[in-house]
């Protein structure tokens, strides 16, 4: 546990992975097919926090931590490779440097 | 004890310990008091001031409930819940502290009203809460937002201990005068919704029925953990859908599993309605705007799940 001062940055910095398990049917939910949900969004929080969904990769960028988080669903019938994994969170993270240039 | 004397001649206020002047005299006997601003000699009834304290704080105090309206996600409909179930709550009579934390400053607008001052000029103790403080309406009060919050930023990332009490501090000297305060939040996750969700106990999360939303509701779920490890009193407590639209198949079958994964936190859903978008350029709530919609309907009863009270408004 961080000391008192740095409560904030702590929560801030802090993922919640350890309550995972609250969302887990919520993220099912999300990744389902059948419910006619756009395949591409961008969003972009006051340029803080930029979210990225494309062929069920779900990509966070966190401006100021150097977070990313990456989320993939095998919604459809193919299995992704680490390979593609990696080049949709390359892609997008290149996007976001693009931006700042 | 401590008590304030009023100056009658000069409205000054003097903060006296009642413990250091019973040393001196005697209860039941008149004393004299003298401004230490004017020098106004006046008499001071010590035993009505003393009864007047002790009444206050035997009052039995029902809490205040202290609500926040929050998710990272933009324009899921935080600041038109928070202006609706204000409004409605303070329809229903109780007395209600709407509080903007937005730097965009949405919540006062959507009343009608354009106040010089408000959160940001009373965390810098710039001004008193009664200057911050406005009346929109019979039993509604506004703190509002705005730029000037940006500055509170930093007044919190100068804190090199409790900032993200920041909040609570200033708010919990006034809390009591309201049964509710409701607490509009900006989009994103920062130091100001940190400070939000140490002052507030019970969260409400609107979340629009699409997947950019919910992917915001699950990380805000998992975030309030974080919270939760710090301050256990803040708890979800309802997760309101909005901009339902049931036309279309999507939102209905996310709303039906939201409701069998939460069954204790889900509210009815807000229908989509063109009302709650215009009601804001006109300044007016939606029960003003448009009371025999669909969004006043909806909004009413969740003042009813939110007071527990079946018959509220109706
Ligand atoms: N149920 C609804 N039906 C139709 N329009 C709505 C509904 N709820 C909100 N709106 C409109 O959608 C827009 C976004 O809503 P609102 O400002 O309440 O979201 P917000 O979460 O506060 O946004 P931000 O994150 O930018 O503060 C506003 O123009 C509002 O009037
Ligand atoms: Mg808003």
């Amino acid at each position: 546990m961080p000391q008192k001062k740095d409560i904030i940055d702590y929560i801030l910095a802090d993922r919640g992975e350890e309550f995972a398990a609250r969302v887990e049917g919520l993220d099912c939910l999300i990744y389902r097919n059948d419910l006619g949900l756009k395949d591409e969004i961008i969003e972009d929080h006051d340029g803080k926090i930029r979210q990225i969904l494309k062929e069920n990769v779900f990509v966070q960028v966190w401006e100021g931590k150097a977070k990313i988080r990456v989320k993939v669903s095998p919604g459809k019938k193919e299995t992704f490779s680490m390979k593609k994994i990696a080049d949709i969170a390359v892609n997008a993270i290149l996007d976001e440097l693009k931006k700042e240039e | 004890m401590a008590v304030i004397i009023v100056c009658p001649k000069c409205a000054k206020k003097h903060k006296v310990n009642l413990d250091t002047v019973k040393e001196k005299v005697s209860l039941g006997k008149k004393i004299v008091g003298r401004c230490k601003s004017c020098r106004h000699r006046f008499p001071v009834q010590l035993d009505k001031l003393i009864n007047q304290k002790k009444e206050r704080f035997q009052r039995p105090k029902t809490s205040t409930r202290k609500i926040c309206v929050t998710l990272s996600k933009g324009g899921v409909g935080k600041t038109t819940t928070s202006v609706n179930l204000s409004a409605g709550l303070a329809l229903a009579g109780h007395k209600v502290l709407l509080v903007d934390t937005d730097t965009q400053g949405q919540s006062s607008y959507g009343l009608g009203k354009k106040p010089r001052a408000g959160l940001a000029e009373l965390l810098t103790k710039k001004l008193t809460p009664e200057e911050c403080i406005v009346r929109a309406r019979k039993n509604l009060w506004l703190l509002s937002g705005g730029k000037s919050l940006t500055e509170i930023k930093r007044v919190i990332d100068r804190k090199t201990f409790g900032a993200e009490w920041t909040l609570s501090k200033v708010l919990n000297k006034l809390d009591h005068r309201y049964d509710f305060v409701i607490i509009d939040t900006a989009p994103g996750w920062d130091q100001l919704t940190v400070n939000v969700l140490f002052y507030g106990t019970e969260v409400l999360v609107p979340v629009a029925l699409e997947v950019m939303p919910l992917h915001g509701l699950s990380e805000f779920m998992k975030s309030l953990g974080s919270i939760q490890k710090y301050r256990k009193e803040t708890v979800l407590k309802y997760i309101v859908p909005t901009f339902m639209d049931t036309r279309i198949k999507g939102p209905s079958t996310i709303y039906s599993q939201l409701k069998k994964l939460y069954p204790e936190y889900i509210c009815t859903p807000i229908r989509y309605s063109e009302s709650l978008s215009e009601a804001p350029s006109y300044g007016k709530s939606i029960f003003e705007f448009a009371p025999g919609s669909t969004a006043s309907a909806d909004y009413k009863e969740l003042v009813r799940k939110v007071t527990l009270d079946d018959s509220a408004l109706l």
